[in-house]
């Protein structure tokens, strides 16, 4: 009759395990779709068997298996970081190369080529008021080009910052969920794949934003470094990034808006530290690019420099012959050139004076060494004339670009083979769940033959009283 | 694993024994029902199979056999354990679903995995 028990016991515990194995299989399915979602495999001990110390062996359920792999899932990480780095830069850089235009008449190109050729026009004709007219719309129209690139790269300015604060409150958020899944985590006796799941959704989500460094501790919580210096979670600790401003204190142009900086939770600059993901882009554009075209704490800006430098000319023209400048702009700070240029206050198209004094007095010297200026290398401009530079200052940023969309369309190919990658490793694959269910059913089947036993059991006893 | 003095207890007559198993066929019944936890389930199914052998000793040691209310309780523990049968039977066609669903499920996605299937549990993803 004992070995009746243990067979009842051994098929009592294999419905329990089986009945766990069920659980873990209907998670998979139900979960098959879920970000960050990968299987658990149910796993079946096997109890000891030794009938005379009484084990009757049998099979009990264990804890759900992760198949994550981890590699796979770093793998994924480092190319959403580099996806996220090249998409922000095409994203960010599109704005600015537009208006670097050399297409469409308000271009600085088009107003500088129409400019020199009022020049000219007025050179033929030098007391011809309509073509002194025209030189003051040429003028006019330079100087609108320039105000206005200026003040479309001043709001692509404000309009990054507002980016980077909020891609700084997104990895904060992040870094919430993460601190969070550490205390439940550290509260928990096993390992939950829901929690597990979320948490694998959150770090791919971060490493759009940063280059990330993800370390498991004993306990089963994570740490989270950006660029494997820069604490962002620490068990249950989270060190939240803010945004800052750098210090003009020492710089060439103390008036030109501060380059950004990300403060760490204790409010180091880790500035230097972000170099990848669309912080990292967004930063480089912030910092870097845009200060090179419009100005910055250490550089006065590529448009500055062409803008001061065609005002500059021309104005040095007309005064050397005694007549008026034709150009203002604010001389007192080289970041603001371009943005302050305008034709001079209540200049009028006949106090344009075409005469040069010389030595050799020339009627029309003045328009037709303006003219000239159109292909005179400026030492101030790298030896390039006003054209070249600008043509220059075009090609740079949209050789940036282009860049930035071909890294960017090259990257998306390889996020999706390295999730393609891991799907294969650690997704939920729902032919090897119908593969399990079947085995489930199975079981089942063998389960009931517990309530077999007890009908035949039942069957005996009617037997016996018979 | 449940243990039991395997014994029969000197002092419970075999249709004790058979109201336990019954009362503890229903509650696995019940359970079944209500979806109760794989544990409790069997921790019953092998409790009823214990009360049974326990009365199967006792009428072996011919102890109340001539016990009047035996064939009652028997034949209504065999009607219980049909109804068992069909509630497991049901149980088995519930995951024989599951399987025609995933063998009906809608084809593919444009990436090459599985298409959606209606979810239940989900986990709940924010951000």
């Amino acid at each position: 009759m004992s070995d009746l028990f243990s067979a009842l016991n051994s098929a009592a515990g294999a419905l329990r395990a089986f009945q766990t194995a069920l659980d873990v299989t209907q998670n998979n399915v139900s979960n098959s779709q879920t970000p960050g979602y990968v299987t658990q495999v149910p796993t079946f001990d096997a109890l000891g068997f030794q009938p005379t110390k009484g084990l009757d062996g049998g099979v009990e359920g264990g804890t759900g298996q992760s198949t994550r792999n981890q590699y796979a899932e770093l793998a994924v990480r480092q190319q959403v970081t580099l996806l996220g780095s090249s998409s922000q830069l095409a994203t960010s850089l599109d704005p600015i190369e537009q208006v670097f235009s050399v297409s469409g008449t308000s271009s600085i190109s088009s107003a500088l080529d129409t400019l020199f050729q009022s020049f000219s026009a007025w050179s033929a004709n030098t007391g011809d008021v309509s073509a002194q007219s025209a030189v003051l719309n040429a003028a006019s129209g330079v100087a609108t080009a320039f105000a206005g690139s200026a003040n479309q790269l001043d709001q692509i300015r404000t309009s990054m910052s507002t980016d980077l604060q909020s891609s700084v409150d997104s990895i904060n958020q992040l870094a919430d969920q993460i601190q969070q899944y550490n205390v439940n985590r550290q509260g928990a006796t096993d390992s939950d794949a829901g929690l597990d799941a979320q948490l694998n959704n959150a770090l791919e989500q971060l490493a759009q934003y940063a280059d990330t460094q993800v370390l498991t501790a004993s306990d089963g919580s994570i740490t989270v470094l950006l660029d494997g210096q820069v604490p962002l979670v620490t068990g249950d600790q989270v060190h939240h990034l803010s945004l800052g401003s750098a210090s003009n204190a020492g710089a060439t142009n103390p008036t030109a808006p501060a380059n950004v900086s990300i403060l760490d939770s204790k409010g180091n600059d880790v500035t230097q530290n972000i170099t990848d993901g669309q912080l990292g882009a967004l930063l480089s554009v912030r910092n870097q690019i845009l200060p090179q075209l419009i100005g910055g704490p250490s550089d006065a800006g590529e448009l500055n420099e062409l803008a001061s430098q065609v005002a500059s000319s021309i104005n040095n023209v007309l005064t050397t012959a005694g007549g008026q400048q034709l150009f203002t702009y604010d001389t007192s700070s080289a970041v603001d050139a371009a943005a302050t240029m305008s034709v001079a206050s209540g200049l009028q198209p006949t106090d344009l004076v075409a005469a040069d004094p010389g030595p050799p007095p020339v009627s029309n010297g003045v328009p037709l060494k303006l003219s000239a200026l159109a292909n005179n290398q400026n030492a101030q401009l790298q030896n390039m004339t006003f054209d070249q530079f600008y043509g220059s200052t075009t090609s740079w940023i949209g050789n940036q670009l282009s860049q930035a969309q071909t890294a960017s369309t090259a990257q998306t190919q390889t996020v999706a083979q390295a999730q393609a990658l891991r799907q294969q490793l650690s997704g939920v694959s729902l032919d090897e769940e119908a593969t399990r269910l079947m085995e489930l059913q199975r079981s089942y089947q063998a389960a009931s033959r517990m309530v077999t036993v007890i009908d035949s059991l039942s069957e005996t006893i009617i037997n016996m009283i018979q | 694993m449940l243990t039991s003095d395997p014994k029969p207890n000197a002092y419970r007559k075999p249709a004790d024994c058979i109201r336990s198993a019954r009362a503890g066929i229903s509650e696995v019944m019940h359970s079944l029902e209500t979806a109760a936890s794989a544990d409790a389930l069997v921790a019953l199914l092998t409790e009823a199979a214990k009360q049974l052998l326990e009365a199967s000793e006792l009428l072996r040691k011919n102890e109340n056999a001539d016990d009047a209310g035996i064939r009652l309780e028997i034949e209504g523990l065999r009607s219980q354990l049909k109804t068992l049968s069909v509630l497991l039977a049901e149980s088995e066609r519930l995951v024989s679903r599951w399987i025609g669903r995933l063998g009906t499920r809608g084809g593919y996605t444009e990436q090459g995995t599985s298409a959606p299937l209606v979810l239940v549990k989900k986990v709940n993803i924010s951000g």
